[in-house]
């Protein structure tokens, strides 16, 4: 992602965004959900994608009703299984190219 | 409006206690969410079971909706309330994470999710109510990335009245600049451009999504592109020029005698702006067999059978 395009949010920013307490976002960045920069809470920087992650995941516990260690692991598996399939997509299209006889 | 049997869709008893009921929600829940289930069905199917739960784990609710089961509905048939039968509102305050849409049904049941708040984020008294963001896919060619594109998107907005009372959705049209160089999944943010904010509040941003659109010709792999050169058996050999296509023109490329299918060539720079320098463009060769062998071409081949000692099969002699 280009620079300019990063946006910067604080925690209580981030907070306003997903409608979480802030020690709930505590609590999320604990379980390696979202990696802020920044050494303490008051000092935490979170981006774009990082919002689109929390949002993600506090959806999804709220409506799997799982804790936040289920919704971690969930998450990593869930993009794992996105990059496969888009690495599997483009790898079978560029196959296709080979494959396919001359018209 | 279609009576909507909450038992039935959860798959338990009418006198199911709690936990029976919250033990069937999450089985379904996580059989069809969207997010772990990408069936197009999915959705639906997890919206009906988010609704059922939503009224049969609330015991308020819960009661409400057996009155009105006695009554008489039958799943999926039309139903119309009892006379002097009111809304309860009771709908709303519990919804804050939930995106999707209940029912009709459940609507008139419960005055829906535009009772208790609406769909504003808490964003502290003093500052009013933030507009919820928007999100979009947004599709692109691969040709629009080669520079600052500008790009018109519509999408739906509610409109409120200066009571904050919801009066209607409206079309909301923007020129969008995509800047040179958007990668695959990368998201762009707009601030402010979302559902507008109440009382004050901030509005909310939309999000476009960008998604490369895949292309006849190039195929990407980060910043470089990959394109599939067919040549035939005697160009392979002998080497030639020819003219490759690259997403903004054509070039002149040589390929070397003795070229093999699956051989890459780098042609620099050609590949898609990044912020670290333009990718590259690679092409791989792949040596094509005419779809016909002419009779006239026939002796060449023989005489070439004849002479050549080449087996492309030595690999297999070898174990």
């Amino acid at each position: 992602m280009s620079s300019q395009l990063t946006v910067k949010l604080t925690v209580s920013e981030l907070c306003e965004s997903v409608q979480i307490s802030e020690d709930m976002l505590i609590e999320i960045v604990s379980q390696g959900i979202v990696e802020p920069k920044g050494a303490s809470p008051a000092s935490w920087q979170f981006d774009d994608s990082m919002l689109n992650i929390l949002k993600r995941a506090v959806r999804l516990r709220e409506e799997l009703d799982i804790e936040w260690a289920g919704i971690a692991l969930a998450l990593d598996l869930l993009d794992e299984l996105d990059q496969l399939k888009t690495e599997n997509y483009r790898l079978r299209q560029r196959l296709g190219r080979f494959l396919q006889s001359p018209p | 409006m279609d009576f909507k049997d909450y038992y039935k869709i959860l798959g338990v008893q009418p006198d199911a206690d709690l936990k029976t009921i919250k033990t069937a929600y999450r089985r379904l829940a996580r059989k069809f969410h969207p997010d772990l289930n990408k069936d197009d069905k999915a959705e639906d199917k997890f919206k009906e079971v988010a609704e059922a739960y939503e009224v049969l784990k609330d015991k308020e609710k819960r009661a409400e909706y057996d009155e009105l089961r006695k009554y008489g509905g039958q799943h999926g048939q039309r139903f119309t309330p009892p006379p002097g039968w009111q809304a309860s509102g009771h709908g709303g305050a519990h919804f804050e994470h939930f995106q999707g849409d209940f029912s009709d049904f459940f609507e008139n049941l419960f005055g829906g999710r535009q009772g208790a708040r609406g769909p504003w984020q808490q964003g502290g008294t003093a500052r009013g109510f933030r507009g919820q963001d928007v999100e979009m896919e947004m599709p692109i060619f691969l040709e629009d990335t080669l520079a600052d594109e500008s790009k018109k998107v519509s999408f739906r907005i509610p409109s409120y009245d200066a009571h904050g009372r919801h009066t209607g959705d409206k079309t909301k049209t923007l020129n969008v600049k995509i800047p040179k160089g958007v990668t695959d999944n990368e998201r762009i943010r707009l601030k402010g451009q979302g559902y507008p904010g109440l009382e004050g509040g901030a509005n909310g941003d939309l999000y476009l999504h960008i998604r490369l659109v895949p292309h006849p010709l190039f195929d990407v792999e980060g910043h470089n592109l990959i394109i599939t050169v067919p040549i035939a058996p005697w160009e392979a050999a002998l080497g030639t020029k020819i003219t490759v296509p690259t997403l903004s023109d054509n070039i002149q490329l040589t390929v070397p005698p003795n070229s093999q299918t699956g051989q890459k060539l780098r042609i620099k720079g050609k590949g898609l702006p990044g912020k670290l320098g333009p990718g590259d463009l690679f092409a791989v060769f792949k040596i094509v067999m005419p779809g016909k062998l002419d009779d006239r071409h026939k002796p060449v081949w023989e005489k070439l059978a004849a002479e050549a000692d080449f087996n492309p099969r030595a690999e297999w002699s070898k174990s």
